[in-house]
């Protein structure tokens, strides 16, 4: 057995826990059943799935989550994470074995909520909706659990690398980004699925097809795919997260075809009238959000980003690829659907809500000047405000310097400070170009080398 | 079987370790010391393929831990200054652990676990919870978790930090005990008076570069001073007088000791020696004077540092 997974079985499985919580459950299915007060045995499941379907939240998404990244935290509190990474454990043992064996005792509760969820919806819908559903929910607590491990090791790199200590926040921080994600993602989708990415209630699901790059697919056979897709992604980012913490190298490859994944699996929820720009455009906007979640996610190491110029320098190309920060990724693709969009047409006939080929050129001026700001605080003396900071910044940029900027020259001059309006795309492009030259020109600074003495 | 070769590592504002290189022999117990800040954490964290270095390299027993991590990771016991334990298992389970998490067979990690807790005196324990031994038996704990696999090197941050002075006495013997066996150990501590029970080499820090002349030996005949010290079964007035007559150079004398230099090795102090009992001297004790860690220590700490030189030499203040 791994031996990860076995320690926390020790620790989280032990007798009297499993009897505690065998009797918690005891409790909430029989007053589901005294409440219920039904004969009918149709009501009674309906009763159980939705007990079931409590108890599935509380402890196969929420328990387990939490379960998942106090794993990593709690051994950084109990200062035994460093003897973690020295282990000789594979980095997939170390994330399975803390992944399932932490929140072992939760999914056994959550087993029995799926186990009710499941047989109410057999009862109500047949054996085949009643397995997707059970599958999306599984998905749905394993892509949870695996954001949580994820934002928990996010934490602890950038805590090591502002000098502090990581906190829970992390995990709440990746368990609402995670959530996010799966809600921005599915804000297309038809409303009975949407509901269930909400996870309103297993009864509601079954909305219109789903239309997916022209297919019409069943709405819960989509969402109940995609998420055993994003749980799949999930597993695979908190693995490459461990393997970082055990001190070994990513290549960032994995992370580009995901990039494509995600672009890929967005655009195709585009609606066809919006034609190839507007599936150019929506892969752009995939890479543009990543680039930003990536500038606040990645430990501020100024030693990582100093070797990584001086790989650059020395011409060391696959070495600088190893090291280079994640949202260049995101950025270079974004700028190439940027590029690919401006030539391809606009839809015709119709008000289009795509922007001009010079407003997009300047959204992703305004980018790049902001990853600058973003960088620029990010890397200061005060790095563990950097991220608050950062985001106070550009919120005064696109705020305060909007408003003030409308009030002095009208559109031009909201212009100068915000991508978004069309009747001066051409001013907001000069001016994100100019900000952002200034932006990195001052980051730059931040980025140098300690002095030395010889 | 360690060679660490021009290591830097930067902190995002200051460099802290500057072309930090030396070499460790196999069984050698190399102290490292220096004073508080000196980045003896660390260079050990480096060694332990814990931190990357900026510059340089770290090779453990032909292991390049920039390279290869894992194998590193493998191949060495690091036992850091603050350690933590998991206080809810027990010792056997914490030990069956250490054991299986490092890579030891599960069909023989019971095993392992009782070996290693018979060498820290822990055997009688083992159904003991972690959460409810002793500083000093979480030490030893400690320690058995890190040497539970068998590593060919050992690293150990300020092993006896807290410890008392029967438990530090006990970690001495496992040191040298370990030693004994082949293993390769790097201690690092501010207790120079403990370190010199089992240190074959010392390696001094300061301000993040290699002090004086890197790894020099511990605990051996003072090579520069040949001092000679002798005792008396009773004191004798004329002891220097006694000396001075047989020619000998006499360092310090009272009445019952003397310090005197010889030149010539093992062989002129064994002549030496004759020529005293032939003297009528009843010679109590007769033993080469070896240079204490703390005498290296401080010499070497009374040699101003590269910085302030480089400061003086461009005339600005220490």
């Amino acid at each position: 057995m791994n031996p990860e997974f076995e320690r926390n079985l020790w620790l989280e499985a032990a007798p009297r826990r499993i009897f505690g919580a065998g009797v918690v459950l005891v409790l909430i299915y029989g007053a589901t059943a005294l409440v219920a007060k039904s004969s009918d045995p149709h009501m009674l499941l309906a009763a159980f799935g939705v007990a079931g379907m409590v108890v599935f939240i509380a402890t196969g998404l929420i328990w387990a989550a939490w379960a998942a990244g106090s794993s990593i935290l709690d051994e950084i509190r109990g200062r035994t994470w460093e003897f973690q990474r020295l282990s000789a454990l594979t980095p997939w043992m170390m994330t399975w074995g803390k992944l399932f064996g932490a929140g072992s005792l939760a999914w056994l509760a959550a087993l029995t909520g799926l186990a009710a969820v499941g047989l109410a919806a057999a009862d109500l819908h047949g054996y085949g909706y009643a397995l997707q559903l059970v599958m999306g929910m599984i998905a749905l607590g394993v892509f949870v659990q695996s954001c949580a491990m994820g934002a928990a090791l996010i934490g602890v790199r950038k805590a090591r690398a502002e000098g502090r200590m990581a906190t829970g926040g992390a995990v709440i921080l990746g368990v609402i980004g995670g959530l996010l994600l799966l809600s921005l993602f599915s804000s297309s989708l038809p409303l009975g699925a949407m509901r269930f990415s909400g996870g309103a209630s297993f009864g509601q699901i079954g909305g219109p097809p789903v239309t997916w790059w022209g297919q019409e697919i069943p709405s819960l056979t989509f969402i109940s795919l995609s998420l055993c897709a994003f749980a799949a992604w999930g597993l695979a980012g908190a693995w490459r997260l461990m393997r970082m913490e055990l001190q070994m190298h990513n290549s960032p490859w994995l992370w580009v075809v995901f990039l494509i994944f995600a672009a890929t699996w967005r655009a195709g929820l585009t609606p066809a009238m919006g034609g190839a720009a507007a599936v150019a455009m929506t892969v752009a906007l995939v890479f543009i959000a990543a680039a930003y979640v990536c500038a606040f996610v990645e430990p501020a190491d100024a030693v990582k980003l100093r070797r990584f110029v001086a790989a650059l320098g020395s011409g060391a190309w696959l070495h600088a690829v190893d090291l280079a920060p994640a949202a260049l990724f995101a950025v270079k693709l974004a700028s190439l659907a940027i590029i690919v969009f401006c030539f391809l047409p606009q839809p015709f006939g119709m008000a289009s809500p795509l922007p001009s080929d010079l407003g997009a050129l300047a959204a992703l001026a305004f980018m790049i000047r902001d990853l600058g700001v973003i960088t620029l605080f990010r890397f200061g003396p005060r790095a563990g405000r950097g991220d608050l900071t950062a985001v106070i910044a550009l919120a005064l940029l696109y705020w305060v310097g909007g408003l003030v900027g409308r009030v002095v020259a009208g559109d031009v001059g909201h212009a100068l400070f915000s991508p978004l309006v069309t009747e001066a795309a051409g001013v907001s492009l000069a001016s994100g170009v100019v900000q952002a030259g200034i932006a990195w020109g001052l980051a730059q600074q931040r980025l140098r080398g300690p002095k030395v003495v010889a | 079987m360690i060679v660490v070769r021009d290591v830097a590592y930067d902190y995002p504002s200051a460099r802290v370790l500057h072309a930090v290189s030396f070499e460790v022999a196999q069984g050698a117990v190399l102290a490292l010391v220096g004073p508080n800040g000196a980045g003896k954490t660390t260079l050990m964290r480096c060694m332990a393929a814990l931190d990357e270095p900026a510059e340089g390299s770290i090779n453990i027993d032909g292991l390049d831990t920039r390279t290869d991590p894992r194998a590193v990771h493998a191949a060495l016991g690091y036992l850091p200054d603050f350690f933590g334990l998991y206080d809810e298992l027990t010792v056997r389970q914490s030990l069956i652990y250490a054991a299986r998490s490092r890579g030891v067979a599960a069909s023989a990690a019971e095993q392992a676990a009782l070996a290693a807790a018979g060498r820290v005196q822990l055997s009688d324990r083992l159904d003991a919870r972690a959460g409810h031994l002793s500083r000093g038996l979480r030490q030893r704990l400690a320690i058995a978790q890190t040497i539970v696999h068998g590593p060919r090197v050992l690293l150990l941050d300020e092993p006896a930090a807290g410890l008392d002075p029967e438990a530090r006495r006990a970690l001495s013997d496992l040191i040298t005990r370990l030693a004994g066996e082949g293993m390769t150990i790097v201690v690092s501590s501010h207790i120079l008076a403990e370190l010199e029970d089992y240190s074959t080499r010392m390696l001094m820090l300061r301000d993040g570069r290699v002090a004086g002349d890197g790894v020099v030996a511990a605990g051996e005949p003072d090579p520069i001073s040949n001092l000679v010290r002798i005792q008396l079964t009773a004191p004798r007035a004329d002891l220097a007088q006694v000396l001075a007559g047989l020619d000998v150079a006499v360092e310090s004398s009272e009445a019952d000791e003397a310090r005197v230099r010889v030149t010539g090795g093992a062989e002129a102090e064994a002549a030496l020696l004759a020529r005293l009992i032939g003297a009528g001297l009843a010679v109590r004790a007769f033993a080469p004077v070896r240079r204490t860690l703390e005498q290296t220590y401080l010499d070497e700490a009374r040699r101003p540092s590269p910085e302030v030189d480089a400061k003086a030499l461009k005339g600005e203040p220490a």
